[in-house]
């Protein structure tokens, strides 16, 4: 068999992605059954058979399967093709164009997801291509509506065509790419998600007219709760995941990566976080790795400027370390606010965060190690939590072991985009994801 | 009072203030025309030609002029006729019934100002009745529109017709009720109100996702700026209304007031505050008496759960003293508020203040102590406003002053429910307003 053409390769996944972004997914209203059309007819023209499943009117739901001899049971990629709201007038590049400038590809998208969808459909491709004798199915799932909780694609999938994708391991989103410490590359792979614990403060007080200002005012007894919930000092939770992710870079660099362990304890998690040579944003996801994160995000209160309300409301994100519980959040806050304010949790968006503590010893980690260390001389994996929710949280429900890899070279800065502004991926990345997800998913379904 | 006993007296004012009463002149949409009509014919009756004005269709002013030799210049009660909604599910007496239960007349306006409006009229046409030899034109102006801010009322007639109202002198709402401290009667006489100069508190951060929080947040950045100006003491102003207000209390206290003098002073207020037997509602009022407020009312920020927003914001309403301006009051915030806090005025009404020592005090003082045992009247400052800011733009003194001896607690029910005046407190007030103006008038 000739040798896989990588050149060619290269173009045809950057095409792919190209297409993938023309089509404007924007969720709400989602509209992915355009696109998905697309992906069939691709799929379709290589010989490969999809079904497309609506869960309404334009919200469609692709899976298409690679039969294995039966021997080992299935993997699954998986990947979603809507795409969060832009602000048009803050882009460079048409947002929906497919534009590709300096050796990156414009577009809503390009980080999240379509980059990934596109990789994922280009390996699959190659393998039925190139033949390759498989022990296990490989399923190929793209999903509608994963940016507004799934309800219209991967949750709906789960819920009502679990045999359709049914699967012992598969690979999706987030993870891939690298932190660099001491000079060592560190390929990061989501194995687990927070939850989330949203709640609502609210402060009561005396209504009165405003000319005449009184001490039970709700909009001041709120803001000092939320001064006090800023300033507070939060304990950090060690998850399995996050040890493992400290004690493997530790372990690594040896007696230079001793600093590490003082992530590990509360006395020392501030100084240590400070003093690590990663950029801001990479501080900023560790720290929400070892908290229960509490971002307050919306205020409302009063409507007449010259009436004291009697109510003043806050809501404040919060998302959870897996183990950690409701009860918890409210000691927490609780601890930092004192008895002042009425804290409200929003039962709809509660759930609790998922991991695979185990996940590091299983076959399939074992292999994405293998690959990265083949590909980047010095490369390592590391599991990482996620610090928001994927639609990985509604397929490990079947029992799938998931892991968030994308492999990827790009400084960890350009994932700043998602979701903002001229979100971009190198065209280099296209073919390196292409290049590492191949080989691990041979490595891992070849008979 | 010749040619005229007080039982006539009380049942003719108790007379034109049900007629009043029962002009249902809510604001919006005012409709004051009906009432205004309604005085216009009384004044007819008693040979006094008014002048109806309207504003606009349905919002109508009436203004009526009582001729004297023209030594002095002229003297003006004013008063508006339209008043704010009522909930008549919650009133015990239809609001625009006008019932007598048990000597009271209840109705929406009863207290403001109807009552008022009924009184001054009564004074007005007894002038006349009685031939008082003016050295003042008296006239007298009922307004609409006050409720919503005079627009329609007493600002229009300010900027339209104010050679019909240009006067020396001016007899409002907004004082003449009694303030019992330490066993004395205090009478208030309103000298003075606040102005406003609301603003905005903004705060800018990065916006981002929610699941990786910042310390760079504009919520939190909100909160610790708007901590410092709840936790402030802004500075203290004594106003010379407040300044009289407290001297005429340490003085009819004597001894046991002199502890109130420290009011006076910015380095020893707010420890006499705490010392003052008083209820911590009064002590607000003084606060307001001495400081310019600033009360947060609204929060403004972010939209959806997930997403940290760049700017938040907090509403606040200020009232500020007679004296201070935006600029000044701008150097007080800027002392509490952190740099990185912006600060939009949205608002900018100034106080205003009448003289606390003026001819017209002197007589309010000397014909005050005559009707109430105990008495002694001081100047005071609102915090809320009234038409005077309008007609002082004219020059004239504007004084809150409606003798009243009702309980303190009858305030509660101006603009609450059941509001309603006494007959026996009506005729207080023509009694003693009349002592007032034809007195201050004839000299």
């Amino acid at each position: 068999m000739a040798p896989i053409n990588w050149n060619s390769v290269r173009d045809e996944v950057t095409s792919i992605l190209q297409h993938l972004l023309r089509f404007d997914t924007t969720n709400p209203p989602g509209n992915e059954t355009p696109c998905l059309q697309w992906v069939a007819e691709l799929l379709r023209a290589n010989a490969i058979e999809s079904q497309l499943l609506e869960s309404a009117p334009t919200r469609g739901n692709l899976v298409a399967r690679l039969k294995g001899d039966g021997s080992k049971p299935p993997f699954i990629f998986m990947g979603h093709v809507d795409v969060v709201p832009v602000e048009r007038d803050k882009w460079t590049h048409d947002p929906f164009g497919g534009e590709i400038s300096d050796g990156f590809v414009y577009g809503r998208g390009a980080l999240d997801m379509k980059n990934i969808d596109a990789i994922q459909t280009m390996v699959f491709l190659l393998l039925q291509r190139e033949g390759v004798p498989l022990a296990r199915d490989i399923i190929f799932m793209l999903n509608a509506d994963e940016e507004t909780g799934g309800a219209f694609g991967a949750r709906w999938m789960q819920e009502n065509h679990p045999d359709l994708i049914q699967a012992e391991a598969g690979i999706t989103e987030l993870g891939g790419n690298a932190v660099e410490f001491g000079g060592k590359k560190f390929f990061m792979v989501q194995t687990g998600e927070k939850g989330g614990s949203g709640f609502i403060l609210r402060a009561r007080g005396s209504a009165g007219h405003a000319s005449q200002p009184h001490a039970d005012n709700a909009v001041l007894k709120l803001i000092r709760a939320i001064q006090k919930l800023g300033a507070a000092e939060r304990p950090i939770h060690v998850s399995p995941t996050m040890r493992t992710f400290v004690e493997t870079i530790a372990r690594e660099l040896g007696a230079d990566g001793e600093v590490l362990y003082g992530l590990l304890e509360d006395e020392t998690f501030d100084e240590t976080l400070n003093a690590l040579p990663v950029p801001a944003s990479m501080k900023k996801m560790l720290h929400s790795q070892f908290h229960n994160s509490m971002a307050p995000t919306v205020l409302n209160a009063g409507s007449k400027i010259n009436v004291i309300p009697t109510i003043a409301e806050c809501t404040v994100d919060c998302r959870i370390v897996p183990g950690q519980t409701r009860d918890d959040v409210l000691r927490e806050v609780r601890a930092a606010i004192g008895d002042n304010c009425e804290i409200e949790f929003r039962s709809e968006i509660v759930s609790t965060g998922v991991e695979q503590a185990s996940a590091p010893m299983s076959e399939l980690w074992r292999l994405i190690d293998k690959h990265v260390r083949a590909h980047v001389g010095d490369g390592v994996t590391v599991p990482f939590l996620m610090t928001g929710g994927t639609d990985s949280r509604f397929q490990v429900k079947l029992g799938t072991q998931m892991f968030g890899f994308t492999p990827a070279l790009a400084p960890i800065q350009e994932y700043d985009r998602i979701h903002g502004h001229d979100e971009r991926v190198a065209i280099s990345d296209l073919e390196f994801g292409v290049r590492v997800l191949y080989d691990i998913v041979k490595d891992y379904c070849a008979a | 009072m010749p040619n005229r006993n007080d039982d006539a007296i009380r049942d003719e004012v108790t007379q034109v203030l049900q007629g009043l009463l029962r002009c249902n002149t809510t604001n919006p949409p005012g409709n004051e025309v009906i009432a205004i009509n309604y005085l216009a014919d009384i004044l007819k009756r008693e040979g006094i030609v008014a002048t109806v004005l309207e504003s606009a269709p349905t919002r109508a002013n009436l203004v009526a002029t009582l001729r004297g030799d023209g030594s002095r210049r002229p003297f003006l009660l004013m008063g508006h006729v339209d008043v704010v909604p009522a909930e008549a599910d919650q009133w015990e007496h239809p609001p625009f019934a006008a019932e007598m239960h048990d000597g009271f007349i209840y109705g929406r306006g009863a207290r403001d100002m109807k009552n008022t409006v009924a009184i001054e009229l009564m004074v007005f046409m007894l002038l006349k009745r009685n031939g008082v030899p003016l050295k003042r034109d008296v006239v007298f102006m009922a307004n609409a529109d006050e409720e919503a801010g005079g627009i329609y009322g007493s600002k229009w007639m300010m900027q339209n017709h104010p050679d019909l109202i240009r006067a020396e002198y001016a007899l409002n709402e907004g004082g003449g009720n009694v303030l019992p401290i330490n066993g004395r009667n205090f009478i208030l006489c309103q000298t003075g109100e606040k102005g406003n100069s609301r603003f905005i508190v903004r705060t800018r951060g990065t916006p981002g996702h929610a699941s990786q929080p910042h310390k760079d947040n504009a919520i939190l950045h909100l909160a610790d700026a708007v901590t410092q100006l709840g936790d402030a003491h802004l500075p203290i102003h004594v106003t010379a209304t407040a300044r009289a207000f407290v001297e005429g209390i340490a003085r009819e206290l004597g001894p046991n007031g002199d502890v109130w003098l420290g009011l006076l002073d910015e380095k020893t207020f707010w420890q006499t505050l705490d010392a003052l037997p008083l209820s911590d509602g009064i002590k607000r009022q003084l606060i307001a008496t001495f400081t310019n407020t600033a009360v947060p009312t609204i929060l403004k920020a972010g939209s959806k759960t997930n997403v940290i927003p760049s700017v938040a914001e907090a509403h606040v309403d200020s009232r500020k003293l007679p004296g201070s301006t935006n600029a000044s009051f701008l150097k007080e915030l800027r002392a509490v508020l952190p740099a990185w806090a912006e600060i939009e005025f949205t608002g900018d009404m100034p106080g205003i203040e009448a003289k606390p020592d003026s001819p017209l005090f002197e007589k309010i003082k000397e014909v005050m102590t005559r009707y109430v045992p105990n008495g002694a009247v001081v100047p005071a400052l609102v915090v809320g406003g009234t038409d005077a800011r309008h007609q002082t733009k004219l020059g004239t003194q504007v004084y809150g002053f409606s003798p009243s001896n009702a309980a303190p607690s009858e305030g509660e029910r101006v603009h609450a429910h059941d509001e309603r005046v006494h007959v026996d407190d009506l005729l207080f007030g023509v009694k003693a307003m009349y002592d007032i103006v034809a007195e201050f008038c004839s000299a």
